[in-house]
């Protein structure tokens, strides 16, 4: 099936991955920096541990195996 | 837009990394970064997040069990992100307390470094007094340069001797004729940046500010284009991207995940804010 396009032009955003997104997880192409902590359950595991509150970023507009998001 | 921006600033990034555990996720469960878990555990906290359109996903901080204690919205600025994590620690102490390897600091440097991750720079500014080593006093230069104290950031650079942080001066300098809105002896000053330089691409970054706000786009954009082909990416590349990507958009807004995309970086979008940097300095 082809996957749905997300075509926005204000602020509401048809859910959909990017075009031909594939399995492979970004994580390891973002170099902002950010100490990322995926997924989720490892994030949880985390923040109870450390006693940490959670800073999370949905993204509704794609992430595409190649970092983009 | 918003990784490009705040999450691309250094003083969010230290914040982040030193009192939160940070995620993403897509929101469609066949993205790249798909993370069913994460889309239960937010969408029980904002149910509007869990339809088939949504608004635009805002940055949430939430509790481990599901309380949401900050929000702030993807377009926000970098001030307004600082602002609001502030804001959750400081509500929330319980979540806000030393680890075990910062109770471990033992020198005036490494407590420092963390009271200026924490924004704390007057608490890092006095404990960085009495150091008298290059390295302090560099540090007390980038914390004037934050501050925009620049007769002190002055004072402090002309202590460091070492010619290891040489880059890392000239750059810090770079701020103050960028503030000034000296964009013609920005340009001098960030001209043959070392390549080697762990700075080199924030040179470059505001080497081509330089040449925009001084009338010539396209050599900014050529500029821009360059360094993000010729660079590994990081955040200054990833801010780049942003304004390349501004100029070439221009006024358009409509972006298509799967459209032929501008960015050079093959970002999907850049909607809403612009990068503030293409306004001026702020």
């Amino acid at each position: 099936m082809r996957p749905l396009v997300a075509l926005c032009a204000a602020s509401l955003f048809l859910i959909a991955p990017a075009a031909g997104a594939p399995e492979a997880h970004p994580l390891d192409k973002d170099k902002t920096g950010v100490e990322w902590v995926l997924p989720f359950d490892k994030a949880l595991a985390k923040a109870k541990q450390e006693k940490r509150l959670i800073a999370i970023k949905p993204v509704a507009f794609g992430t595409s195996p190649d970092g983009g998001w | 837009m918003l990784r490009a921006g705040p999450l691309s600033d250094e003083r969010v990034i230290g914040l982040l990394n030193r009192r939160f555990v940070a995620l993403y996720f897509d929101l469609a469960d066949r993205g790249a970064a798909a993370d069913p878990a994460a889309r239960k555990f937010v969408v029980a906290a904002r149910p509007r997040l869990g339809g088939r359109a949504v608004p635009t996903p805002p940055l949430l901080i939430m509790t481990p069990d599901g309380k949401v204690v900050g929000e702030t919205s993807n377009y926000s600025s970098t001030a307004q992100v600082l602002s609001m994590l502030l804001a959750a620690l400081e509500d929330h102490p319980e979540y806000n307390k030393p680890s075990p390897a910062e109770q471990a600091a033992a020198t005036p440097l490494e407590r420092a470094r963390i009271q200026l991750n924490l924004q704390d720079l007057e608490g890092a500014r006095k404990t960085l007094a009495r150091d008298r080593s290059a390295e302090a006093r560099y540090l007390l230069g980038h914390i004037a340069r934050l501050q925009k104290l620049w007769g002190t950031m002055g004072k402090h650079f002309a202590q460091v001797k070492d010619d290891s942080l040489k880059d890392d001066v000239r750059m810090e300098r770079a701020y103050e004729l960028w503030y000034a809105k000296k964009h013609k002896e920005l340009a001098e000053h960030l001209k043959d940046f070392p390549k080697e330089s762990n700075r080199y691409t924030e040179a470059r970054y505001y080497e081509g500010l330089a040449a925009y706000h001084g009338g010539d786009k396209e050599q900014a954009q050529k500029l821009w284009e360059v360094t993000i082909k010729s660079c590994s990416q990081d955040p200054w590349i990833y801010r780049a991207d942003w304004a390349y990507t501004g100029l070439k958009q221009g006024r358009r807004t409509m972006v298509s995940s799967a459209g032929k995309r501008v960015s050079l970086l093959n970002r999907i979008g850049y909607m809403g804010r612009r990068n503030p940097d293409l306004q001026g300095p702020n």
